[in-house]
Order: structure tokens, then sequence, then C-alpha cells
């Protein structure tokens, strides 16, 4: 007798624990399922180099439901800037962060207590030390080290003398552009190649009039550059003395500008990071933060294609250069 | 088949050992269990009915409306190409066919065509089938290093001169343009009859589509948000369009587009990458592309999730309230039965006096009345042993006592020496002889059956004695009807009421005393009266003769009328025994009425046994 009751009262409960369930996720049907806000912080947001990224991105916003605000900047100046851009968007209400570090230094303490409230997600460039954060980047050490292989490649055929390379180098303080330009400067080390001039820096306005300056004093038979902007910097250099340069340029590139003179002969070789992928794994990434799912992986790398004239408009290639949205 | 049957057994073990354990189950719990189980098979029987005929309904619905989504797609898709068609045939035949193009521009046409259809047109231009362009607009300078032979568009026009081609979505890269944009498109291109110095030759028109007109179609059929989605394919099963075409590029994704190029149109089942999906597919006239719409198994899921989950509740409190109905509706049923159950148990556990639960349902109630009916009979029963052991206890003392009984002993022996001392030895021997036979048959071997005849005898006896101890001072008679001598009887009755009638009748009557033992039969009845004319008793004390209890008189035997009384009823039933009827100074007669039972073995085994007369 007692067993049976034992039973009956069992068996209600476990009744009432299945419908309250039951019950409970029914209303959360009806409710609208939660959507997150994430902010992207990047540099010079309007540049045409963020379009795939930006595709990847708004993919990756409609596959899992979030909100997605791109912040409009121009190009960072300095780590203050971006903090205080950051700052407010969090005030803002943004429940996470995909960033673009600045610089890649002394953010540590930093990062870490923004990551405590707001999950963050860094893209580009990691942090300095690496693997502490969430990151989504290209191999960067493998695209110096493949610019370098360009480079090498045509030393080849200086036979009497050493070919002379100019380097944009863009923003050292972030650790993308660091990686690059050492693994570059590795892979031609004891090659038949100089380093004529390097030009760093976190801005493109002078970088004309400073290789301009370079060139008169050490001509460069071609020009690195290890970033879209450097890339199409140097672009701009050679467009206002003609366009009758040939493969004088090597470099990091994903805009259309730096597309077309790779059309046009003046880029040999262009290195393509495959940013539509990154923008899509930056909010997957972010998502799995903020569901407390598994994250699939910490730090992802996306891949890069190597782009020359001939290839550019192959299958392949066309459709990680060049953006859908029009 | 063998190996089902052992499982089943199994399951029947377990469940009987562990779920039902009928040994111990009550009613209630039996009643409750099996309503329960019932009403829940049948829930769920029907729960699952319904709901596979809604998934199935559902799902139905779904496709069918996937498939109206399709047409619907198609059709604008057509209407779309059909356009791009109209606009290569209004140039071709309308600006190019039939003008010599040395002599006329066609450019101009071209351009308003283009103009009119800005939108929709990134280019139109014309070559020669050597690659060289003619004309184009709106741009017409084109790159120098393209080998126009080379491209898919141009080689397959002149391949195929009778049908107009469409590309698949590529960059647009013919003609330079210093603003750097780069813009997908689509081209359409058919072989084509130029003149030039007024020499025909086959050239290639190149109308070159905007692939967002193809994007905008398709990306409007993908709005919704249930997991469902359209993507176009051309006949080699390349994707043309997919709403996740990046992502599979980069391998992120995945799609089953080369299986569903082989597809006839309708609707398939397949399975990819795990899941079950249900594709409907349409081919596109002309063009040999194919729409093809994919309903995940998780699509249709996510539809009926909230009826799942409605389901659920539903079921989940039906089935408690179903148990709590059943629980009140057996406790009300078996209530009843419980405390018949429990009035029984009381009356087990020895209260001879239980109170008896009488009520519930029908059934019950007469249960419970037919059970205290029988609690009150056997409590009578057992009564009545107990008083019949008891008189027989007492009435055995007595009989035993009335056999030794000093005083009527003593007497008859002295009156036994008087005669002896008195050489009246014939009267002594008489004397002896008349003891003898009376204590004869009292014993009567210890029976208490014994036959009239037996009895009467021993009343004759016990009188024979008394009249001559009494010097003949009364008259006694007897006259007993043959056909009764061979009945039952209790034994010892006649001579206690004999020893009432000397003692309290007809003593100190001075010879005038009468005595008359009547024994006769009514129907099924016997009646013994012994008749006294001596000074009689009051109604009332003669009735509580038979109430009372009288102790033994000392003069007597030591029988009582009382005795004679409850013996007789105690054998033969309560409408059975003595009735008096006895008016002062006029006499008294003691009847005593007996069952009209044949004297014999069985019979006496019977009675001795305390069989009831019925």
């Amino acid at each position: 007798m007692k067993a049976d009751k034992i039973f009956i009262i069992l068996l209600i409960f476990i009744l009432a624990v299945i419908g309250g369930t039951a019950a409970w996720q029914l209303m959360n049907i009806s409710a609208s399922g939660e959507t997150y806000n994430v902010t992207v912080v990047v540099s010079d947001s309007s540049s045409a180099r963020w379009a795939n990224f930006k595709e990847g991105l708004s993919q990756g916003a409609q596959d899992y439901g979030i909100m997605l605000n791109m912040v409009t900047t121009t190009d960072f100046t300095g780590m203050k800037q971006e903090r205080s851009l950051i700052s407010k968007e969090i005030e803002n209400g943004a429940d996470a962060l995909i960033i673009q570090l600045f610089s890649s230094y002394n953010q540590s303490e930093y990062l870490d207590n923004l990551n405590v409230d707001t999950p963050l997600v860094l893209i580009e460039s990691d942090s300095n030390p690496e693997d502490v954060f969430s990151s989504i980047t290209p191999d960067n050490e493998a695209i110096g080290k493949e610019l370098g292989s360009l480079i090498v490649k045509k030393a080849d055929s200086y036979e009497e003398r050493k070919l002379k390379v100019g380097v944009l180098a863009g923003n050292q303080e972030e650790l993308a552009m660091y990686q690059r330009l050492s693994s570059f400067r590795d892979t031609i080390k004891n090659k038949n190649v100089d380093i004529a001039w390097q030009i760093s820096g976190y801005t493109d306005d002078d970088i004309e009039m400073q290789m301009n300056n370079y060139q008169k004093q050490n001509h460069a038979d071609c020009v690195v550059a290890l970033g879209n902007d450097q890339l199409e910097s140097g672009i701009d250099y050679y467009v206002s003395y003609g366009s009758q340069f040939k493969d004088v340029l090597y470099g990091v590139g994903a805009s259309e500008k730096t597309v077309y003179y790779l059309e046009n002969g003046m880029i040999n070789s262009l290195i393509v990071p495959d940013e539509y992928t990154c923008g899509y794994f930056a909010v997957k990434t972010v998502y799995e933060k903020l569901t407390h799912a598994q994250e699939t992986a910490k730090n992802k790398q996306i891949g890069y294609r190597v782009v020359d004239r001939a290839s550019v408009f192959s299958e392949a290639d066309e459709m990680m250069i060049f953006p859908r949205t029009q | 088949m063998k190996r089902l049957k052992n499982i089943r057994k199994k399951l029947i073990l377990y469940i009987r050992r562990h779920v039902y354990k009928s040994e111990n189950r009550t009613i209630q719990m039996t009643i409750s269990l099996t309503f329960t189980v019932i009403a829940i098979s049948m829930i769920f029987a029907l729960f699952l009915t319904l709901y596979q005929l809604f998934v199935h309904r559902d799902q139905n619905t779904r496709i069918t409306s996937a498939e109206q989504m399709l047409d619907q797609t198609a059709l604008n898709l057509e209407d779309y190409l059909r356009n791009m068609r109209r606009i290569s045939d209004a140039i071709y035949y309308s600006a190019i066919k039939d003008k010599d193009m040395s002599e006329n521009s066609v450019t101009e046409d071209m351009d308003l065509l283009y103009e009119a259809n800005i939108d929709s047109l990134l280019s139109i231009a014309t070559f020669t089938k050597d690659g060289e362009l003619l004309n184009a607009v709106p741009n017409s300078t084109a790159k120098d290093y393209l080998d126009i032979q080379k491209q898919e568009w141009f080689s397959l026009a002149l391949k195929e001169v009778e049908n107009l081609h469409f590309s698949r979505p590529h960059i647009e890269n013919l003609f330079d343009d210093p603003a750097y944009r780069y813009k997908w498109t689509i081209s359409l291109s058919r072989a084509i009859e130029i003149t030039r110095n007024k020499t025909p030759e086959v050239g290639v028109l190149l109308v070159d589509m905007n692939y967002s007109g193809v994007e905008e179609i398709l990306a409007k059929a993908n709005m919704g948000n249930t997991g469902e989605y359209i993507y176009l394919i051309d006949g080699n099963g390349n994707i043309i369009y997919h709403p996740r075409q990046r992502l599979i590029s980069s391998g992120i994704a995945e799609e089953n587009n080369a299986e569903a190029a082989t597809y006839f149109d309708g609707v398939h089942e397949e399975k990819f990458n795990g899941e079950k999906r249900v594709v409907v597919s349409k081919s596109i006239s002309y063009t040999g592309w194919k729409l093809v719409n994919v309903i995940p198994d998780s699509s249709f899921r996510l539809g009926i999730r909230g009826i799942q989950l409605y389901a659920i509740l539903t079921v989940s409190v039906g089935i408690a309230a179903i148990i709590l109905l059943n629980l009140f509706l057996s406790y009300v049923i078996a209530r009843p039965i419980k405390r018949l159950n429990d009035s029984v148990k009381e009356w087990e556990s020895g209260n001879m006096n239980p109170k008896i639960y009488v009520g519930g349902t029908i059934e019950v109630e007469h249960l419970g009345r037919t059970l205290s009916r029988t609690v009150r009979q056997i409590r009578q029963l057992m009564d009545r042993i107990v008083i019949e052991q008891e008189e027989k206890r007492k009435s055995e003392l007595d009989a035993l006592q009335s056999q030794i009984n000093p005083h009527f002993l003593y007497n008859t022996l002295e009156s036994i020496i008087w005669m002896i001392e008195g050489e009246r030895y014939k009267e002594a021997v008489y004397m002896v002889s008349e003891l003898s036979s009376l204590f004869r048959i009292s014993l009567s071997k210890g029976k208490t059956i014994i036959s009239i005849e037996d009895e009467v005898k021993h009343a004759r006896n016990y009188m024979n004695i008394q009249k001559i101890r009494y010097k003949n001072s009364f008259t006694v008679d007897f006259d007993i009807q043959e056909e009764i001598l061979k009945c039952c009887t209790v034994k010892l009755i006649i001579q206690p009421l004999l020893e009432n009638a000397i003692y309290y009748g007809v003593e100190g009557m001075d010879g005038e005393g009468e005595i008359y033992v009547k024994g006769y039969r009514k129907e099924d009845d016997i009646y013994i009266d012994v008749i006294d004319n001596g000074i009689g008793i009051p109604q009332e004390s003669a009735q509580l003769l038979l109430t009372e209890d009288n102790h033994v008189h000392k003069h007597g035997s030591g029988v009582g009328i009382i005795n004679v009384h409850n013996r007789i009823k105690l054998r033969f039933g309560e409408q059975y025994g003595l009735e008096i009827e006895s008016e002062p100074d006029e006499g008294s007669t003691f009847r005593i009425h007996l069952p009209y039972i044949p004297f014999d073995a069985e019979n006496q085994e019977f009675y001795e046994k305390g069989g009831r007369h019925r």
C-alpha cells in the first residue's frame, strides 16, 4: 500500500515536472528569442577593404540572430581613441565586441577587464602575448613568408646586383603587421634582396610623400606593402608618376582598387586573406561566448590566396575576392 | 520470434514483480491502476494518432506551400530571363541584323536599349568571331590583355549558334572601369549575323545582365526564417545562387547541389549530412537551370514545436488529472468495501459483537446486511451452544443428581427395606425392578434422545414407586397414542412434571388426587399433557415457572420445570417446550410440546449431535 502511494506520488511529480517544463518552453517560444547586440570596432570602417569582412559579419548575424553594429570610424590614431569608442559602445548596451586592435601590446589588463562582462573577439591581429583572448586572424607569419618568397623569386632575375625593396610596414604596434614584417625579413635574409627603406606608421596620409623622399634617397625596384591601406598608398604613389609601372608592387590587399591594379599589371601579386570567413567566424565565436555554448575554437586562422593577373578571375579567386553585395 | 517471446516474458515478470504485486493489491489500487492504465493507453493512442496525422498534414501543407513558392519564384525568374532574351532579340533584330556595321552605327540603338534597361544590364557588346570588339555600351574601352576567344560565353555562343546561352555568375571583366568597379554578372551570349562591308559574317552578341536582378528574385524567396531555403543551379549542378554561397565556397557549409541536378521536377526526399530533407525542384525553361527548394527536417519540427509542447503539456496535465480522478473514484467505490472488510477484520480479531458496516452500493450493502445477520446468527448459535452445553451439563448433573438423589433413593430404599422387613417380598421386588428400570432409562446409555415409549415407561416407573410410597394417595393414568410412542423426545421431561404434580398438585388431597398423562399427535406436533386436579397455580405464577430459574426441589428428583422447558427448546427449537395452564383450586395442566420426529437411529444421532429441528 505504502509502495503504491509512493509510486503514485512519484508519477504525479514526474508528470508535473514534464508539464512544467513544457509550459516554460512554450512561454519561451512565444516570447521572442534573446537577441544579442554585437559591436564591431575596426579602423577606417568605410574602407573598401572591409567589404568582404562586412559580408561575412552579415551572414554570421543572420545565421546566429545577432544585431550587428559596425561603428563608423576613421583611421585610428591611438589606443586611447579606440578605448574611448569601445567604452561608449559598452555604455550603449553592447553585449559583445569584435575588435581590430590598434595596438597589440600592453593591452592584457585592459582586455582582461573588458572580457569579464563583455565577451570579445579580436580580428586581424591577436594581442601580445598571443592565445589569451579569442582571435580570428590570418596566418600573418605565413603571409610575410609568402611575400618574402615572391620577392626572392623576383630577385633571382637580378644577376648583377641585389634587388632593392621598399617596405610599407604599416602600424607595427599591430601584432599582425609585426609578424608579417618579421617573417618577410627572415625570408629575404641572406638572399639577393636588400631593404632600401621602410615606412612604418599608422596613418597613410603622408606615406606618398615619405615614399617620394625615400625613393630619391635610395630607389627601390619594387615595394612590398604589408596591408591593404599600405598597398593603396603604394598604388597612389606610382599612379602619380603615371600608369606605366608594371610589377612594382607586392602586397596584402582586399579592395577592388588593389584588384584593378593587379589587373593592369602594376601589382604583380596580391595576397588576399579570406576576410569573409574572418567576419563570419568572428560572429560565430562571439555567439558561442554569449550563449556559453562549447566554443569550436578559441583562435581560428583564416586562409588566404596568392592571386595574380591570370588567376584573379578564376572561379575560386573571384568568389573570395569580390563581395556579392555591390 | 523466440527471442521476442523471451523478452516479452521477462517484461511481464518484471512488471508483476515491481509494479503490479497482486498479492498486496487493494481493490482501490486495482481499480485505480486499471482505469489509469486504460485511460493513459487510450490518451497515448489518440495522441499519437492525432499527432501523426497533424505532422503528416503539416508536412504536406509545407510541401505544397514550398511548391507554390517555387512555382512563383520560377515564374519571376523566367520572366526576368525572358526579358533579357527579349532585350537580346531586340538588339539583334532591331539594331544589328540587316545593317551594315561599316556604314551604320549600331551603338546609338544599343545605347537606347541599354538606357531603357539600365537597372538590369551592365553592358551590351558585339564581337567578331575572332574576338574583336565591334560595339559596346556603356563602356567601349575593352581590356587589351584579355583573350575574348577564350571566354566561355564566347566559345559557347559560336559552338551552339541556334541558342542563347546564359553563363554562370562571374565578375564582369571585359571593360576597363577606372572607378575600380567590379560587378557580378550573368552573360547572355548568342551567335549573330553581322554585316561588314556588305559581307555577312558570324559574330557574337553579349548582353551582361546585372546579377543582382537574379539575386533579388531569389533573395525575396529566401526571406523566411524557418530554415527552408531556395537555391539555383545550372544543368551541371553548379550553384548560380545560394543564400549561403560564399560559405559553401569557403568550405564552411555544404550543399547537395550535385545530386539535386539529377532530380526530375517534383518532390524528393534526401538525406544530407545526416539530416533528412524534403527537396522540391523545378526546371527553368530555356536555360537548363533548376530551382531547388530545401525543407530540412528541423524546419518541419520548428513549425510544430509549439504544438508538440502544447500536446505534452495537455497530455501530462490530462494524465495527472486522470490519475487523481481515478484515485478519488476508486476510493469512493472501494471505501464501503474497505469498511466492510474492516468490520470483518474486527470480527476476525475476536470481537464477537462487531459493528458490521452496512452501506455503499446495493451489492456492498447487501453483503454487509447479510454479514451482519450471519454474525448475529453465529452469535446466537454460539450462545445457544453455550446454553445448550450448560443445560446439558446441568441436566446431566441434575439427572445424575436425581439418579443418586439420596432423598428419593433413601426413601425408596427405605420403602423396600420396610417391605422386606414386613416380608412383603413381592412388593419389594416390584419396587426394586421399578427402580432399576427408572435408573436404566435415566441413564439410557448416556443418550439424551430416547423414544417417547421409554420416556413414558420412565414416568410409569416413577409413578409406580411414588404411588407405593404415597400409599396410593393419588391416581395416575397414562393415555398415550400408539403412533407417538416411536417418536423422539428428550429424556426426563415427563417425570419432573409428575413430580411437580405430586408435590404442588395432589399431595395432601387424601386420595382424591388425580394425575392424568395424555400423549397425542396433532399434525406434525406431539403433545404430552400432565394434568392434575390439584390446588393449581395462579396463571401469572405459572408463566414465571418457565422464566425463573427454579432451584432443585428438595423433595423431588431434582430436575426443575424450567430445565425441562429449556432442554426441549434447545433440542427442538423455540416453538417447542412447556406450556402451563392452571387455575387455583382447579388443577394444572403441564403440556409438553414436541415435534413429531420418528424415533430411529438416524434421527437419534442427528438430534444427539445438536441438529436443529426445522
